[in-house]
């Protein structure tokens, strides 16, 4: 059988320069600020400034449904609650911890005992608990995605081995490393939504993730591993849906309209955690890479870790620094400094030397079709940015400028360097904001 | 710029040093709007080295005047009107050795500086540059002298000779094209199959670049590995001409190779800016192209129809873009 993908997409250069290199893992940091969220309104915050915290502890919780708590990383103080300028330029509220570097660890933490003694709607509690969120980077909260509307019947889970963004190798080390994780992780979110089959999609390119996976997939009954035709993209649900499944969710939807759940194989990896030691997510592999760093490696870093430390562990910085991304190069944000918390969704810090980070000189359209060719969505990106620019965004919108899941393949390819799809995300957030009138 | 952010024990504090800070992506392909020209540029070079071959120093002379003024009068106009100078992106390169090609290797070079001036000027610029003419500015060119000094043009037309033609230097022959035989009833058209092989490898008259069908398909087949071009538009045009061929009772393979239409059909009718974006728009285009060069070339009053089908269909391809609207990710189409 011909190796399956999506359609469209781009083949980037990999440069996964650690692949191959062994995941370090972090010493505890002497100070971490743990991002509160996804978004901080109407978070309480349970451990004040001056309050003596530990390992696992929460520090922060909303009832609302779309939020999950945050948790401690390490033991020790907190010296400050308030809110802060992240790597995106928004505020958050952060809870700054001096470590005291016992690593002592809260009361109350412990595994979870026999899973199928447990309802399904206790594991998602479990899961909210533990302050899951969609580790790929969207930091979509774990316990939404598997709590099916009324009605909705799914048939199987997708998990998300795809990290199709050059540079990272975070998920690829974790499905070699800890492939039994994954395996567990991914058994625990079929039983709390009831499913007997799920499917892991791993990229072609990391054969050695297959192997591992396959091996530990075997012990496990309608777990399935799928190698995939490497393509940027793959990681993006509706993409990973499409090559897994051949399903295509349809515009405006979401995974469970074609009877799917996704999760991200660190997610599936940090729910296992939960249930075999009771730790809740605290701690994630961050691909620390780029030609401006000296010792490119993954790392074990506990979230709230300065980016700057990461990269201290990494060898520090080599050369003449021009661009510091949180995330991959293709989807990731450029941050003004490296004195930003990681997050639970960062998967990476790419540093570009000078050089490879220059502008490129910006040329008319002329209108060579490459974006749309390569729109995984089917769009036309030269169009809605025509408009997009001439601000007509209800000609944008028309356009279905709203079904654009911002990849950036349009960008990447186009030959004149236009800013493709930053002009396409604005047209989306007027749509968006029009459709919530 | 400073960002009021969390400080950390300081380890590095990087937020001094100029950070560059875009919008994603951080990467981009190496393929840049400069390069694609110059490969078309480069992929035109076995046509024009043919044509330098078979028709003497004439050819040369004609090139290198088509390529040094196309230049030369875009950076003038763009001086003049003060705009901002493109001459780097190579586009105007390429439109001056378009001309040069698609006119008489033989023309009085100021023909050929002249048809660049109004390829450049009016063809382009005055339409906002690049990106933004309808038609393509080669041809407008091409048209524009061969409307305005018939005469001129038809005595450019000389004998492929070769060697012959470099040893009588500047002293031409002139020669009557194929097709123009065609048209004057001096060839009938059961007898054409003896010139399939000059104009295959080119000792046959034309214009400059159309000559030698096998080095034009050398340069197309570049630019389709290149992944410059798709055979979407050129195969359809060449398909389409050879049906109506057949349809009238004419040689199709003498009109696939004859006049400028491999040329036409892999370097002109394949410009990005002229030619629809989608799939199905360029079906259609190429099939008005082919129905069009046929027509012109059997009942028009001029011999060679690829340049005015290519003008005519420029003109038709905002409406053709309004068509095949493209399916969106997911959508169900059966609904109705």
């Amino acid at each position: 059988m011909a190796v399956r993908t999506f359609v469209g997409g781009i083949h980037p250069a990999q440069c996964k320069f650690t692949c191959d290199a062994e995941t370090v893992a972090a010493p505890v940091p002497a100070r971490v600020t743990v991002p509160v969220g996804p978004s901080w309104v109407g978070y309480k915050v349970l451990a004040p400034r001056g309050t003596e915290v530990k390992v696992g502890q929460k520090l922060a919780d909303n009832e609302g449904f779309m939020c999950v708590p945050t948790h401690s990383p390490v033991s020790g103080k907190v010296v400050d609650a308030k809110p802060y300028r992240a790597h995106t330029g928004l505020e958050f509220l952060g809870i700054t911890i001096e470590s005291d570097g016992k690593q002592e660890l809260c009361e109350g933490i412990g595994p979870v005992g026999d899973l199928d003694s447990i309802s399904p709607e206790d594991i998602r509690r479990i899961i909210r608990e533990a302050g899951m969120l969609g580790m790929g980077g969207a930091e979509f909260p774990t316990h939404v995605k598997l709590s099916l509307p009324q009605g909705v019947k799914v048939d199987t889970v997708v998990v998300n081995g795809g990290e199709c963004e050059p540079y990272l190798t975070s998920d690829h080390k974790l499905m070699v490393e800890h492939a039994a994780r994954v395996v567990h992780g991914t058994s625990i979110v079929m039983r709390s939504v009831g499913v007997k089959k799920a499917v892991i999609g791993v990229e072609d390119n990391k054969p050695d993730a297959v192997a591992a996976l396959t091996e530990a997939a075997c012990k496990w009954q309608g777990i399935d591993v799928m190698p995939l035709k490497s393509s940027y993209p793959q990681g993006y649900e509706k993409a990973i849906i499409k090559a897994t499944l051949g399903r295509e969710v349809p515009p405006g939807a979401l995974p469970f309209s074609v009877g799917v759940v996704v999760v991200n194989v660190a997610t599936a990896a940090a729910i296992s955690d939960r249930f075999e030691t009771g730790m809740p997510l605290m701690k994630r592999l961050v691909t620390v890479s780029g030609s401006a760093v000296a010792k490119p490696s993954t790392v074990e870093a506990y979230i709230g870790t300065y980016a700057s430390e990461l990269v201290g562990l990494c060898g520090g910085i080599k050369g003449d620094l021009g661009k510091v991304i949180f995330g991959g190069p293709m989807m990731g944000v450029a941050a003004p400094g490296l004195d930003f918390p990681i997050t639970k969704g960062t998967s990476g810090i790419v540093l570009l030397g000078r050089q490879e980070a220059l502008f490129w000189k910006e040329m008319p359209c002329i209108r060579c079709g490459r974006c749309n060719e390569v729109c995984p969505m089917f769009l036309e990106p030269s169009e809605i940015h025509k408009y997009a620019l001439a601000e007509d965004m209800a000609k944008a919108e028309k356009l279905f400028a709203a079904d654009c899941m911002e990849c950036g393949c349009c960008s990447y390819v186009c030959p004149s360097k236009r800013p493709l799809v930053q002009s396409i995300k604005l047209a989306k957030q007027y749509a968006l904001a029009r459709r919530k009138k | 710029m400073r960002w009021p952010g969390a400080r950390s024990d300081g380890v590095m504090d990087m937020s001094e040093k100029g950070l560059i800070i875009t919008a994603a992506p951080h990467i981009r392909d190496r393929v840049a709007t400069p390069r694609i020209m110059n490969a078309v540029f480069i992929a035109l070079m076995p046509a024009a080295l043919c044509g330098v071959y078979f028709f003497g120093p004439w050819a040369a002379i004609n090139l290198v005047v088509g390529v040094a003024s196309a230049v030369l009068w875009e950076y003038a106009i763009q001086r003049i009107w003060k705009l901002d100078v493109t001459v780097s992106d190579g586009s105007a390169a390429l439109t001056g050795l378009l001309v040069a090609l698609t006119l008489p290797p033989a023309v009085e070079p100021w023909v050929t500086a002249l048809a660049c001036l109004v390829a450049i000027g009016p063809g382009k610029i005055v339409f906002g540059g690049l990106g933004y003419n309808i038609f393509n500015p080669a041809l407008i060119g091409r048209t524009f002298a061969a409307l305005s000094w018939p005469s001129v043009i038809g005595a450019g037309y000389v004998s492929p000779d070769g060697i012959a033609a470099w040893k009588r230097g500047l002293d031409v022959v002139a020669s009557a094209t194929p097709l123009g035989l065609l048209k004057s009833g001096e060839i009938g058209s059961t007898s054409l199959s003896r010139l399939y092989g000059p104009l295959f490898f080119g000792n046959v008259g034309g214009s400059l670049g159309e000559t030698s069908a096998i080095a034009l398909l050398i340069g197309a087949l570049l630019l389709l590995f290149a992944g410059v071009i798709t055979l979407r538009i050129p195969l359809v045009y060449m398909l389409t001409t050879a049906v109506m061929a057949m349809l009238f009772n004419q040689d199709p393979v003498f009109h696939l190779l004859s006049g400028g239409l491999i040329l036409g059909a892999f370097f002109m009718a394949t410009d990005y800016v002229t030619s629809p974006i989608k799939p199905v728009g360029q079906i259609v285009y190429a099939v008005g192209l082919g129905l069009f060069t046929f027509l012109i070339r059997m009942f028009g009053s001029y011999p060679e129809g690829v340049a005015f089908s290519i003008l005519l269909m420029n003109c038709f391809v905002p409406l053709i873009e309004r068509f095949g609207a493209q399916k969106r990710f997911g959508e169900v189409r059966n609904r109705a």
